[in-house]
């Protein structure tokens, strides 16, 4: 009976170790995924999630502080995924944090990074949305390292078709590097250039002499000399000129504004009109000299003695 | 020519003894489960049996866990270590023994320690008529044998497993310990990461099942075991292979269930 109360303690003891271990690793795995902890909700918005899956960590500065508790499709492009986070950290999560995406690792599974937002932002409330970083994953960097690696490629054998063309002789550098008449021709224009720059010193060296007009004009005093009287006389002309100028418009000063004779004739109209006057005067005395003239002419006394003068 | 094609489709003998098999099975399980919810209870012989079948096989199950989880650890860090995942080690160790290895190891280890036990007992009282002088004498014994050891197996099974999935753990940490070292708290820490509820609760519950179905088939064929001696044994043997199959496709049934809840 005794030995049989024995074998029902220590079965006792096997069933409460068993099922103790069993709660604990419960406790501890609810522990995991905040289960167990006064937690609260905030939500964020993604047009992708990238393989993201419900449990999967949620880190803040490094530190696991919540799980993914949802993830919900709203449209074709915008997923709204449920964060429980745990109470402690509330505090020091800002409204304007943002939230990203991100891998354990190259390989590892997905989590959700909640960057701390500005100190002059007011903390995040339970169902508050946090805006969230669309970030660059692993296969876009490995599409574009491919695109890369594409251009790369593409590069490197035109490169090698270049060289493969120099080394053949094809084009003008190909030409240059592989073939010698090319350098023969080149020795030829560097002796005509050479024979080319000798004929140019020759004349230089002419034009440093006075024997002929380029080297007097170029080195001859004579003419200098000359084009400075030239240039004297020129300036003696201008200053004449000047005068003259000078006064002409005294004169044009005299005519508009003085009291000449010929400002009042073009100014003054009683003037003009006097001598009108005058000259009408002068054209009626004028006309009856002439007819005085043509009836002395007319006269028997002037006719007798022409007469007498026609006889003779 | 119309009864060639007609026989060939015909299940031949050993098809159709397995079916026949499988149904017998099927009708026992009913039976006792029915017997397991009939009044009085059979306390003491229910307690009797735990100890036996589930507290006795407690040594062999814990030894076997430490070196599973030893095993299993050193095995993997050589290749983890090439893709410098060494810290992954703990919870991929833990995921598959919680998941998958420690459940069936153990209820293999079951199968051929409790089945064949639970067979050859019933199978000698059946071979020695005490099962009939039982049925005789007013005792159930579908009630009495049976159903109490399907009982304890049932109970008894998913402990053995919770503890047996502890000592692999406390396996694997001594194998860490080998090449490296690591603290025990943030060797659990790295064992817990990855593992969910997902990954406990149906490896639990599938080790009930494992647990029951133990019972049902150790009993069934002791209980249906022949006349004459030689039977005994092989209703034994025939426990433990009939046993193991069933874990097996129930194990396969068990992963499509989760691997589906985990799509859902």
């Amino acid at each position: 009976m005794q030995n049989k109360t024995l074998n029902t303690v220590k079965l006792g003891i096997f069933v409460v170790s068993a099922i103790l271990i069993f709660v604990l690793a419960i406790y501890y795995l609810g522990s995991k995924q905040h289960l167990f902890r006064t937690n609260f909700v905030i939500y964020t918005d993604f047009t992708t999630v990238k393989g993201l899956k419900t449990g999967n960590n949620v880190r803040f500065l490094g530190i696991d502080v919540g799980t993914v508790s949802a993830i919900t499709i709203i449209n074709d492009s915008l997923i709204r995924v449920r964060m429980t986070i745990d109470e402690d950290v509330k505090q020091f999560i800002k409204k304007d944090s943002k939230v990203e995406i991100d891998s354990e690792g190259l390989m590892g599974s997905k989590i959700i990074t909640i960057f701390p937002g500005t100190m002059s932002a007011r903390i995040v409330h339970d169902n508050d949305t946090l805006h969230s970083i669309e970030t660059v994953n692993v296969e876009d960097i490995l599409s574009e390292l491919e695109r890369t690696t594409g251009y790369t490629t593409r590069v490197a054998s035109n490169l090698d078709e270049i060289t493969r063309k120099i080394n053949q002789g094809e084009g003008d550098l190909g030409r240059l590097i592989n073939d010698n008449s090319l350098k023969n021709e080149l020795d030829r224009s560097t002796r005509e250039i050479h024979l080319l720059v000798q004929e140019l010193r020759q004349v230089a060296g002419k034009f440093n002499t006075t024997e002929n007009d380029m080297g007097r004009l170029l080195n001859s005093r004579d003419i200098t000399e000359r084009f400075a009287g030239i240039a004297d006389n020129l300036d003696s002309a201008a200053i004449d000129a000047h005068r003259t100028t000078k006064e002409l418009n005294k004169a044009a000063e005299e005519i508009n504004y003085g009291n000449g004779t010929i400002h009042r004739l073009i100014y003054d109209t009683i003037f003009i009109q006097g001598i009108d006057t005058t000259l009408k005067n002068v054209n009626t005395g004028i006309g009856e000299v002439i007819e005085t003239a043509d009836a002395i002419r007319e006269s028997w006394i002037i006719n007798l003695f022409s007469k007498k003068e026609k006889n003779k | 020519m119309n009864d060639t094609s007609h026989r060939d489709f015909l299940p031949n003998q050993p098809v159709r003894e397995i079916f026949n098999e499988i149904g017998a099975i099927a009708a026992f399980s009913v039976l006792v489960s029915k017997q397991i919810f009939k009044r009085p209870a059979e306390l003491p012989e229910f307690l009797r049996q735990s100890y036996t079948l589930g507290y006795k096989a407690l040594p062999l199950v814990l030894i076997t866990g430490f070196i599973l989880g030893m095993v299993l650890t050193i095995q993997m860090r050589p290749l983890l270590v090439d893709f410098g995942a060494e810290s992954e080690l703990p919870g991929l160790v833990t995921i598959s023994i919680v998941r998958e290895i420690g459940p069936v190891i153990i209820a293999l280890i079951c199968a051929g320690k409790i089945a064949s036990g639970i067979g050859a007992e019933l199978g000698s009282m059946r071979v020695t008529e005490q099962i009939d002088a039982m049925e005789v004498s007013g005792t159930n014994p579908m009630k009495f044998l049976v159903a109490t050891r399907v009982l304890s197996t049932t109970f008894m099974v998913p402990l053995l497993v919770i503890v047996a999935d502890f000592i692999s753990l406390i396996g694997s940490y001594t194998a860490m310990n080998i090449h490296s070292k690591i603290s025990l708290s943030l060797y659990l820490s790295l064992s817990f990461d990855d593992l969910t509820f997902l990954d406990v609760i149906p490896a639990t519950i599938k080790t009930v099942v494992f647990g029951f179905i133990i019972g049902i088939v150790g009993s069934y064929k002791g209980y249906h075991a022949e006349r004459g001696t030689e039977s005994v044994g092989f209703a034994a043997n025939s426990a433990v292979v009939t046993a193991s199959l069933a874990i097996f496709v129930i194990d396969l049934l068990a992963v499509q269930i989760t691997d589906l809840i985990s799509i859902l």
